[in-house]
């Protein structure tokens, strides 16, 4: 599953961040998107599009193009921390 | 002895809060070189030690090598290593994501502490770190910035820099799993007030409400409470900056075009800057208050969807919609637009906005042209400025910001009770800014036309002369607006677009004077003592409080053009004026320009001071072509039947100039932007 389609509410850990535009892949990063570590769907803006979602303790506005992007693990994640 | 410190922290860590607590008034900011990346520096002294700080934009990451403008101010600062010890901010909120970039710091290996903000929030929300812990685990001094007084904070901080200069050692490289082992001690709280505010703000029904409630009381606050402050600051400013001073002059002896020079020109300059400083001031204290809870990111969120339909982020939502008040305060506002590209492109938008000055040209229109589609024209107006500012982005995305992503992150702060006394300094600072950086300009804009038109006409009046060499200029360059519809002997409508420069409002100002042949009205006021034009302009300040309420019901001043359709009889400066316009066709061509045309002097000196001299021509010549080119369109197309040959040809010529600017845009103005307004690496 994608983080574009977690429902709301949901909690999952992210598998990967593979981004095509090189630039966003670093931001996202920086962000704390890394994998292993946990992502909620917390709300959508009026018209489903950016969604809130919270990475860790960061609240973040992020765009679905950008989102599908994010890979979730199905299940239990292996223990990704470095 | 002298310390160098520079504060490097993530964004919406408090980090301008914490460098605003240490320097207090003694601060200053800056631009970056060739960058328009603000550059704050202050410093504190304890026991005759002087402490120097650079605040750098906040970052997320400086690693890597790309990145936005922010990372690379940072990385090229970081790199010239001019600084003793670095302050690495980290919000305790989200220690994890923060710790990141201290250990991109700790590489660099130079001297550094640890400064923990948002301990408030985080000992509500259980997360306070154990500060001893995460200190001994780092290997790096770490203090609480929330939680000490002002003079603590400076001794500790002073006390610390001595210490890591003296004897320095070289953190041993951990993950940051090692660093936060042992730190957490308390059960984090299951939710905290952030997300449930944000269940209400971000409701998909309650939402939008919210979100038009709270922009409406911004606009009200910023554009309606600065403006009552705009007739007695320019009453009051008149009287100092140019009446007094030309009075005392004029009695002393002085040359009389000395007393145009430096009265009515720079002194009339001065009064401009000094009239849009109410409305900056209250602009920045609603940004500030916006920005400092955290709502700001939220109002950006909701609209988002709505911006990405012209390409624009939603953080351009804002400043869009201050322009309907004032262009000035919209170009200024473009600050908060993290990537430059945008913000330029939002810059590039911003003066087709119909602001209210431009209101008070329509409303003179409406009462000699309009009087029975007054308000359906305003509104047309309006929608105009709306349709060329959405056409301005797309032409100037295909040519000149390709590769502009509209989408990007943005990072949501928890909300945040507003600390008033840092929105007033900051502020106040803002403020400052615009009455150096972007007063240069105003002044040297405003003193030129000002100069030009209390200079006497080189014709005398028997050969025909006009009252002034600006309406001689106006003369001659009549000819240019024959096309939109401006009869050869209207020449005061020409000069109305030069004083139109000035300030918008000045148009109804000219022509009023020019139409009913009273030469000179505003120069040769009556002198009168100092104690009088005090007691005038508290009259007029106390006039305009009481007459607050209908301010804010209606912020943009809309009342005056039904007022305007009920006026009794046309003066006899208005009947001339309606003979000498080429019937109604050629006045609503006229007002398609004027909503258009050029910027105002203070516009020009924000855009200067927000995007560079390239950038404010490249608006400046597009506004104006377009202006032009719009008004030409709009009149031969009303007028179309008497004459369709000439027309077309008309209308070609002036499509074939905007065909050359957009694709000049792409050839000339293109490989120039990079070197003139956005730094590389």
């Amino acid at each position: 599953m994608v983080l574009s389609e977690l429902p709301k509410g949901v909690t999952a850990n992210i598998h990967s961040v593979i981004h095509p535009h090189r630039d966003k892949q670093i931001q996202l990063l920086a962000l704390g998107f890394d994998p292993g570590e946990s992502v909620q769907l917390m709300m959508k803006a009026p018209f489903g599009n950016p969604l809130q979602v919270k990475v860790g303790a960061t609240l973040i506005a992020i765009h679905t193009d950008d989102a599908q992007y994010i890979q979730l693990c199905e299940g239990a994640c292996e223990d990704y921390d470095e | 002895m002298n310390h160098h410190i520079t504060l490097v922290g993530n964004p919406n860590t408090g980090k301008t809060t914490l460098f605003n607590k240490l320097a207090g008034t003694r601060q200053k900011v800056g631009n970056w070189a060739g960058v328009t990346v603000d550059c704050k520096t202050g410093f504190f002294s304890v026991n005759e030690q002087r402490v120097d700080m650079t605040d750098l934009p906040g970052i997320y990451s400086f690693a890597t090598e790309s990145g936005g403008i922010d990372e690379a101010v940072a990385r090229r600062f970081l790199g010239q290593g001019e600084f003793d010890v670095i302050i690495n901010v980290v919000d305790a909120t989200n220690l994890k994501r923060n710790l990141k970039l201290t250990k991109e710091l700790i590489t660099l290996g130079r001297p550094m502490i640890v400064v923990m903000t948002m301990t408030d929030l985080a000992r509500k929300m259980r997360i306070m770190p154990d500060l001893d812990a995460l200190a001994a685990n780092m290997g790096i001094a770490t203090i609480d910035g929330y939680d000490l007084s002002v003079a603590e904070l400076q001794n500790q901080v002073l006390a610390l820099v001595e210490m890591g200069k003296d004897n320095f050692v070289v953190a041993e490289p951990k993950s940051i799993k090692q660093w936060l082992s042992g730190v957490m001690l308390q059960q984090a709280r299951a939710q905290n007030s952030t997300e449930l505010i944000d269940r209400v703000v971000l409701h998909p029904l309650l939402g939008i409400p919210i979100f038009l409630l709270s922009m409406y009381a911004m606009f009200a606050l910023a554009i309606g409470l600065g403006t009552l402050f705009i007739d007695p600051i320019d009453s009051l400013t008149a009287y100092w900056f140019v009446a007094f001073p030309s009075h005392w002059m004029q009695l002393l002896g002085v040359p009389h075009w000395i007393i145009v020079v430096l009265a009515d020109g720079l002194g009339g300059g001065a009064e401009l800057v000094a009239t849009f400083v109410p409305v900056i001031a209250c602009l920045y204290l609603c940004l500030s208050f916006l920005e400092d809870s955290g709502y700001m990111a939220r109002a950006a969120f909701i609209i988002d969807r709505v911006m990405l339909s012209i390409g624009l982020p939603g953080q351009a939502f804002i400043p869009l919609l201050l322009g309907f008040g004032c262009n000035v305060t919209s170009i200024m506002s473009t600050r908060s637009l993290s990537n430059p590209k945008q913000r330029m492109l939002t810059m590039a938008m911003a003066p087709f906005m119909s602001c209210s000055a431009r209101l008070a040209v329509y409303v003179m229109f409406v009462s000699v042209f309009f009087r029975s589609h007054g308000g359906s024209l305003v509104f047309g107006l309006y929608l105009l400025g709306i349709v060329m500012a959405v056409g301005t982005a797309w032409i100037f995305r295909k040519q000149l910001f390709n590769d502009v992503h509209a989408s990007s992150f943005i990072e949501m702060p928890h909300y945040h009770r507003p600390r008033w006394g840092n929105i007033a300094l900051s502020s106040w600072h803002k403020v400052r800014g615009f009455v150096i950086r972007a007063g240069k300009t105003i002044v040297v804009v405003s003193a030129i036309l000002t100069i030009l038109n209390s200079i006497p006409s080189w014709h005398s009046d028997a050969d025909g002369g006009k009252p002034s060499a600006l309406a001689e200029v106006g003369q001659v360059i009549t000819p240019v607006f024959t096309p939109i519809g401006m009869g050869y002997n209207n020449w005061p409508a020409a000069v109305g677009v030069f004083t139109g420069v000035l300030a918008k409002e000045a148009v109804v100002g000219t022509m009023d004077a020019l139409y009913s042949d009273v030469v000179g009205s505003e120069t040769d006021s009556v002198y009168e003592p100092p104690i009088n034009n005090l007691q005038t302009s508290g009259a007029i300040l106390w006039g305009n409080l009481t007459g607050a309420v209908s301010t804010l019901v209606d912020p943009l001043g809309l009342a005056a053009v039904s007022d305007a359709q009920h006026d009794a009889t046309l003066s006899l400066g208005h009947q001339k004026m309606a003979s000498l316009f080429e019937g109604w066709q050629g006045a609503f061509a006229y007002l398609v320009f004027v909503l258009l045309y050029t910027p105002c002097a203070a516009a020009i000196g924000a855009l200067v001071k927000e995007g560079g001299m390239l950038w404010t021509g490249v608006v400046t010549g597009w506004s104006t072509s377009v202006a032009y080119v719009g008004a030409v369109c709009t009149f031969q197309v009303l007028t179309f039947a008497q004459h369709p040959f000439s027309s077309l040809m008309i209308m070609g010529i002036a499509l074939v100039w905007i065909v050359f600017f957009v694709l000049g845009l792409k050839s000339w103005i293109k490989p120039k932007l990079g070197h003139n307004i956005i730094a590389v690496g």
